[in-house]
């Protein structure tokens, strides 16, 4: 009927045709909108982007740089920072099962967001320290790397320490007194190291050393070459030297007086035997200083001085190569200067006086009968210490072994420390360097 | 003539409707069509300017000389981490490209470059 009929269909034709062109406008409207809409999305997830780039690469470049502040940041491991502009970003830290950092942020831009996570890899390497020259301290009456025994009425006015952690190792005994505290080796039992007995007493407290401690010996320096000046012997009369030289024998006997006019620089003499005896001097002139070499034999005998005039221990260094016999200071004699035995042992004894200080790399130093050491230390980080018969060390002691007995003292001085300025004459090896494993951390990579 | 006179044809008013009709369709979606157009235009010229744009901050994250139409406002800045308890000195740097084709008229990224960045 209506096929037959055709009156109106063209306005059903011209409708559908309208219809159909305005749904494909709709469309293409509708796609256009959607394409506006991803592209303002793009743009929001790009700003977003780049607020959490420059935030991560913030704090992973500081990591990097500091790497000591990374214990920190990963213990409070969350900020969120609002900038001036507005823009607002969160970062947090953290560690994963491979030990990796990762630092993630995320940048806001409305309500759009973006992660980024920025990784820095562990590495472990082995480093080593740098050469360090360590200066010994002397802060304490006796350290003895070993054993300490003191015994029938010894004193101590002053701190004692050692590394050993063996017990008894520290032996107290018969009235004796340490005026001070008692330091024993890190992680032993202090009670059990130290053996207290007989009206022993200690007036501090007994612990264990805060940290280890490093006593080496200095370089014994080379001798120098000097001019030969043949032999020097001085007896009943006064010579005076004036240069520098090497001797064959320096001899001052019977009274005799050996003056060195060391002028105001450093005079260096060096002998292969040297000799004070018999009430004999020898003196200092100058405001300079003498340096004595000896290379095989040296003895102070009965009442002879040396450097006796000044009382200044600055003005007079011995060095003594030889071995074979003890470097002996007795029968009264006094010596004001510092020595340092490369290997000989060391005997002051029978009143034997010295003010100054004595290094040595000898295995045994004995101090006894009355005799009196005036020290900033006595040195000998090989050697078995012994005190007795009313020994008096004021200053302090560096030993491998300590021992002390029949009312010795040893008095620790703090202002001993300044009896001699032994770091101007003294070098020490630097420390090997030692390896140190450590955990540094480089870029790793991003990731969303 | 026989033949057409025979043939029943629309009425003139008939003809008159449709083709108000048609037009007012094709009015109608001639505008639709030209507000489509200009809207994916309007976003493909943002995508173009949004891609220049990254590829602007990229080279001046990377150090790198930006694209001679670009401006690039850099302004020393300290970036503090008050929980973390650190401060980062480095730059903060808008990369800004004009695009007249876009309703806000410029796109503008934002970032914090580190003096001691993680390009270096």
């Amino acid at each position: 009927m209506l096929v037959r009929n055709q009156k109106g269909s063209i306005l059903l034709v011209a409708l559908s045709v309208t219809l159909c062109l305005l749904l494909l406008g709709a469309g293409l409207v509708a796609l256009s909108y959607a394409d506006l809409k991803q592209s303002v999305r793009q743009q929001r997830n790009a700003e977003a982007l780049y607020i959490a780039r420059g935030a991560t690469d913030a704090v992973a470049s500081y990591l990097l740089a500091h790497p000591e502040a990374i214990p920190q940041v990963l213990a409070r491991g969350y900020d969120e920072v609002v900038l001036e502009n507005g823009a607002r970003f969160t970062v947090s830290v953290s560690k994963d099962d491979d030990d990796r950092i990762l630092i993630s942020s995320t940048g806001y831009s409305g309500e759009n967001y973006e992660r980024l996570t920025f990784s820095l890899e562990p590495r472990t390497e082995t480093i080593y320290t740098e050469p360090e020259v360590v200066y010994p301290i002397f802060d304490m009456a006796v350290f003895a790397e070993g054993s300490i025994t003191i015994g029938n009425a010894g004193i101590i006015d002053g701190n004692l320490g050692t590394h050993t952690v063996l017990a008894g190792d520290v032996y107290l005994n018969n009235a004796s007194i340490v005026d001070g505290s008692v330091q024993v080796g890190i992680g032993a039992n202090p009670s059990r190291v130290v053996t207290i007995k007989n009206s022993a007493q200690v007036y501090g407290i007994i612990t264990n050393l805060d940290e280890e401690r490093q006593y080496p010996l200095p370089i014994f320096p080379e001798f120098p070459d000097l001019p030969n000046r043949g032999n020097l012997s001085v007896g009943t009369s006064t010579v005076s030297v004036s240069e520098s030289g090497y001797y064959n024998n320096i001899t001052v006997t019977n009274s005799g007086k050996l003056i060195f006019n060391v002028g105001s620089g450093t005079m260096k003499i060096r002998a292969k035997n040297f000799s004070l005896n018999n009430s004999s001097q020898m003196e200092i002139v100058g405001s300079g200083k003498l340096i004595l070499y000896v290379e095989e034999k040296l003895e102070f005998k009965n009442s002879s001085t040396f450097n006796v005039n000044t009382n200044d221990p600055n003005k007079a260094l011995l060095y003594y190569k030889g071995a074979s016999s003890k470097l002996k200071i007795n029968n009264s004699c006094t010596f004001c200067g510092s020595i340092y035995a490369e290997k000989a042992d060391f005997d002051l004894a029978n009143s034997g006086l010295i003010l100054g200080s004595i290094f040595t790399g000898g295995t045994n130093v004995k101090l006894s009968n009355a005799s009196m050491a005036y020290v900033q230390v006595i040195y000998a980080p090989n050697a078995l210490v012994t005190l007795h018969n009313s020994g008096y060390v004021r200053g302090a002691i560096v030993c491998k072994e300590f021992e002390s007995k029949n009312a010795s003292r040893v008095e620790f001085a703090a202002d001993a420390q300044e009896i001699w300025d032994w770091l101007s004459d003294l070098q020490f090896e630097p420390q090997e360097p030692q390896p140190i494993e450590v955990t540094t951390y480089i870029k790793g990579s991003w990731s969303n | 003539m026989k033949y057409l006179r025979k043939k029943s044809g629309f009425s003139l008013v008939e003809v008159i409707v449709a083709t108000a009709i048609l037009l007012i369709g094709i009015l109608a979606v001639s505008s639709l069509l030209l507000r489509g157009l200009k809207g994916m235009h309007t976003a493909e010229n943002r995508s173009d300017v949004l891609h220049d744009t990254q590829k602007d901050i990229e080279a001046v994250i990377q150090n790198e000389e930006a694209d001679d139409e670009t401006i690039v406002v850099r302004e020393p800045y300290t970036l503090r981490f008050e929980n973390l308890g650190i401060e980062v000195e480095g730059t903060l740097v808008a990369v800004k490209k004009i695009a007249a084709g876009l309703p806000e008229g410029e796109i503008v990224y934002v970032t914090f470059i580190p003096n001691e960045g993680l390009e270096e």
